[in-house]
């Protein structure tokens, strides 16, 4: 038993995991609350990663960097929402996913006209390079930073989530959208603010994750297509489910690399297709969503 | 609801009424297999209903139409009552793809006779969309009809309709009921004596009261629970 | 008593459609090099339309939003393509035989898999179950398909039997194989839509709970539009290998799976022919687009863009906005004389009033319980 390769990757599974959370946090924050399902959410973390690019160019600055790539997809989620999504709420579900599959389409082509096809690189900060002894594994710094950062930031999100005002007209609204239409709460304002966060962590998780990975057009279709797995398999408008189904998707792709390498991918699917047969709302999922 | 029993004999009209919240509706999603009841029994004919899909329940001859109309809004009258005719006549699935692009006479026949029941059959080529609200509720309980039924469960049918139309509906449903076992839920006092053999009275999910109409009117109990004044229009 | 119920499909009778159908399969290839057509352009442009034939029954008709048909795509099409190469036929139409079968049958394994829910879920699942095909088939099936390089030298498409045979090799001669299939498919699809069974599947778009309580197991219906869809898919995937005499990875992208809903979308869902009409805009605007001097190497996201106006501004796409005209137009002239058969038809209901006395007078005696209920 090969221990050292066991824990590196537990390891790359937490790290996939922990992005696969952030993406699909955003995702299923936005389709509880909204009942939109997001299917450009995929190109708003392509964004994410080429802002952070672009910021980097300029100043050098990781930072600046990941401050790029979090703003940018707050302004791409507030200017989609006013400008397109906030005319589909009232039209049927397929409606929304056509025009945000579309949406899709037009960003990555719009990045594609203007990077061109070829990958970009972000550098991993220099607060990152080298790699951690942890005693069992030698691990890459960065991607631990990662693991922090995450963390911190879902930690941030569950007290806006559970302590404040504005998580608790969302988590209501995900529980019974009519009700807190009826109560007069600020919807417009509501959904501006849940559209945006959600695309800003789609962006976020783009920025952060892009020294992992190579920076191209493309990049965000995988990950929105894992990004619905979580949320099938998490059950929606569920922060646990985000968080737990990420966490094990992370994990069941990481590990399978480690025994079968041509089916990492696959497993992923076939757990989501047993989670259907057996849970079909998901593991925190309400029965009937 | 709270234990609430109940029995409707073959070819009754029963009117279910109460306060609003009084749980008419729940009661009806219940019979009609929408809603699982949380304990308790129920039986058609003989036969054990409780854990029925709502798709079996009306191959049994158990429909029930709509408060709020629950049309094809997109299709034609005569498509609209199209659908549960071929349930009817077909089963519950009846994958022939090749055949009957016209129809077969006894699936016209059915649809026209549905549509004739409702007085809809002029407008039998309209989209559904199209339709007058006191029409809609015509083509909503001419969707029940056309499944055959033997026990049908009316959910305010005369919910917004003008007193003339009303007056039209007491006539029309008296006009199908032979036959057919009605349960209607109603809160117009004139329709539901103006129909029903019996009346069942329902408050805060449990049956206050049951009889025929006469002993209903007189009950202090039903009185009570009204506040003083039954009539709604 | 005979009701003669009129075609709802138009007024001129019932066989307008194929008759139209096979007079545009005929001057298509003239009319189309006109403006700059291909007979490539032209044979995928069918394939699509097959592809889209099947899609326009699941999505158009009973409405389910499948975001993974290139999976049965690729898969019957990888099925046919390797029974060629490997040699268990000669013929073409056999293998396509075995492919759509093949493709049919995982259809009805995801469909089952995939309707477990509904709505945006389902959406979701097509699309997950669409990424699971492509993943097989690029590593774990390699050597079956190819991985990424897909399974070239597929033979040129043989039909006949025995010394009766023709060999096709170029586009042109397998543009009539493929116009002959497509006819036939949409002959199939019209009966489909138009029998009882295609009007459950317009109940189950317009309002599936009222379909499901009126009597009908809407899940088997669904279910089999869905295998529907996917023999068309396979149909469709088969021919594109054998067009191309290569069958690529590309039959299970995303994109495939995407270009599919699009171009129904702009051609017209519920119309059957809108996703031909759509595949020929997205494949001569690809060409078109591509040779524009500043459009050129953003046809796609020029294309996305119409696509997203159309969406919102013109949901029934082109095919959709014609056919609204033509029902416009033709409904009210006919609308007179198609009621007046139908009241002709009728037979009055019973009509003789209930009156209370009966009741009373038969309640004494036997009595029989419709329903009974003791619950909480």
């Amino acid at each position: 038993m090969n221990w050292s390769l066991l824990w590196a990757q537990l390891f790359n599974g937490l790290t996939l995991g922990a992005l696969l959370v952030l993406v699909a946090m955003g995702l299923t924050i936005i389709f509880g609350a909204l009942g939109v399902i997001n299917f450009a959410h995929g190109a708003f973390y392509m964004i994410g990663a080429y802002a952070g690019y672009v910021g980097y160019n300029q100043t050098h600055s990781f930072i600046v960097a990941v401050t790029a790539g979090s703003v940018a997809l707050l302004l791409v989620g507030v200017v989609i929402e006013r400008g397109l999504i906030r005319y589909y709420y009232r039209r049927p579900h397929e409606d929304q996913i056509l025009v945000t599959f579309g949406m899709g389409i037009v960003l990555v082509e719009a990045v594609r006209a203007w990077f061109g096809g070829i990958s970009q690189r972000l550098p991993v900060p220099t607060w990152g390079t080298g790699a951690v002894n942890l005693g069992f594994l030698y691990y890459p710094t960065y991607r631990i930073e990662v693991l922090g950062i995450v963390a911190a930031t879902l930690i941030v999100l569950y007290v806006v989530l559970y302590r404040t005002r504005l998580g608790l007209i969302v988590r209501a609204g995900i529980e019974d959208q009519l009700m807190v239409n009826i109560l007069g709460i600020n919807v417009t304002r509501t959904f501006l603010v849940v559209f945006g966060l959600g695309s800003m962590a789609a962006g976020f998780a783009g920025v952060i994750n892009a020294p992992i990975v190579t920076v191209v057009p493309d990049m965000g279709t995988l990950v929105l297509v894992q990004s619905f797995v979580v949320v099938v398999i998490g059950g929606v408008g569920s922060f646990w489910g985000a968080l737990v189904g990420g966490l094990i998707a992370g994990e069941i792709i990481s590990l399978t690399a480690m025994v079968q390498p041509a089916y990492s991918e696959v497993m992923l699917f076939a757990a989501m297709a047993l989670v259907l047969i057996l849970r079909p709302q998901g593991l925190f999922g309400v029965q009937g969503r | 609801m709270d234990k609430v029993s109940f029995e409707v004999v073959e070819g009754e009209i029963r009117a279910l009424i109460g306060p609003n919240g009084a749980g008419k509706t729940t009661f009806f999603n219940m019979l009609a297999g929408t809603i699982p009841p949380t304990s308790g029994e129920m039986f058609f004919r003989g036969e054990r209903i409780t854990s029925a899909s709502s798709t079996a329940i009306c191959q049994r001859g158990l429909v029930k139409s709509f408060q709020i109309n629950q049309l094809f809004s997109g299709l034609t009258v005569w498509d609209n009552v199209r659908i549960p005719a071929i349930a009817r006549i077909y089963g519950k699935f009846h994958p022939s793809m090749l055949r009957d692009a016209g129809g077969s006479g006894e699936l016209n026949a059915l649809i026209a006779q549905s549509l004739a029941a409702v007085h809809l059959s002029e407008r039998a080529h309209t989209p559904a969309r199209e339709l007058a609200y006191g029409e809609k509720r015509r083509l909503e309980i001419g969707l029940a009809l056309a499944t055959k039924p033997s026990t049908l469960l009316l959910d305010e049918p005369t919910a917004g309709m003008s007193p003339s139309e009303r007056q039209d509906t007491i006539r029309l449903l008296k006009s199908i009921a032979a036959g057919v076992t009605i349960v209607i839920v109603e809160h117009d006092m004139d329709v539901v004596f103006g129909l029903a053999d019996r009346i069942t009275v329902l408050f805060n999910g449990r049956k206050i009261a049951d009889g025929t109409p006469d002993a209903i009117k007189a009950d202090a109990g039903v009185r009570a629970a009204y506040l003083g004044n039954p009539v709604q229009r | 008593m005979i009701v003669k119920k009129l075609s709802a499909r138009g007024p001129f009778g019932r066989w307008l459609p194929e008759t139209a159908a096979v007079a545009a399969l005929l001057l298509f290839p003239s009319a189309f090099a006109l403006i700059g057509g291909t007979a490539d352009m032209a044979d995928r442009i069918l394939i699509w339309g097959i592809f889209g034939l099947g899609f326009d029954i699941l999505f158009g008709f009973t409405g389910l939003l499948s975001f993974g048909q290139a999976a049965f795509f690729g898969s019957g099409g990888f099925m046919t393509a390797y029974v060629l190469i490997a040699g268990y036929t000669q013929s073409a139409l056999v293998a396509l035989a075995i492919g759509t079968v093949f493709a049919a049958i995982l259809g009805g394994i995801i469909g089952a898999l995939s309707l477990r829910r509904s709505g945006i879920y389902f959406a979701m699942l097509t699309l997950a179950f669409g990424e699971m095909f492509y993943f097989l088939d690029i590593s774990p099936l390699k050597q079956f398909t190819g991985g990424e390089n897909g399974l070239a030298g597929v033979p040129p498409t043989h039909i006949g039997i025995g010394s009766w045979f023709v060999e096709l090799h170029t586009p042109e001669s397998m543009y009539w194989v493929i116009a002959v299939l497509f006819l036939m498919g949409f002959w199939l699809a019209r009966r489909i839509v138009n029998s009882s069974f295609g009007a459950v599947l317009l109940s189950i778009r317009e309002n599936e709970e009222r379909a499901r309580t009126l009597g009908h197991d809407i899940q088997k219906y669904k279910l089999t539009a869905f295998v529907i869809a996917a023999a068309y898919a396979g149909v469709a995937g088969s021919l594109f290998g054998l067009f191309q005499g290569y069958m690529p990875p590309d039959g299970f992208y995303l994109e495939t799976s995407g270009q599919l809903v699009v171009q129904t979308i702009m051609g017209g869902a519920g119309t059957l022919v809108g996703p031909t009409v759509g595949a020929l805009i997205w494949i001569y605007l690809r060409t078109a687009l591509q040779q524009l001097p500043l459009v050129g190497p953003v046809w796609k996201m020029v294309l996305g863009i119409i696509f997203v106006l159309i969406v919102t501004l013109f949901r029934r796409g082109i095919c959709g906005g014609i056919a609204l005209l033509w029902r416009r137009m033709a409904g009210t002239r006919m609308a007179s004389t198609r009621s007046v058969q139908v009241m002709a038809a009728a037979t009055p209901a019973d009509s003789a009033p209930r009156t209370r006395s009966s009741l009373s007078a038969r309640s004494s005696s036997k009595r029989k319980i419709s329903l009974s209920a003791t619950v909480a």
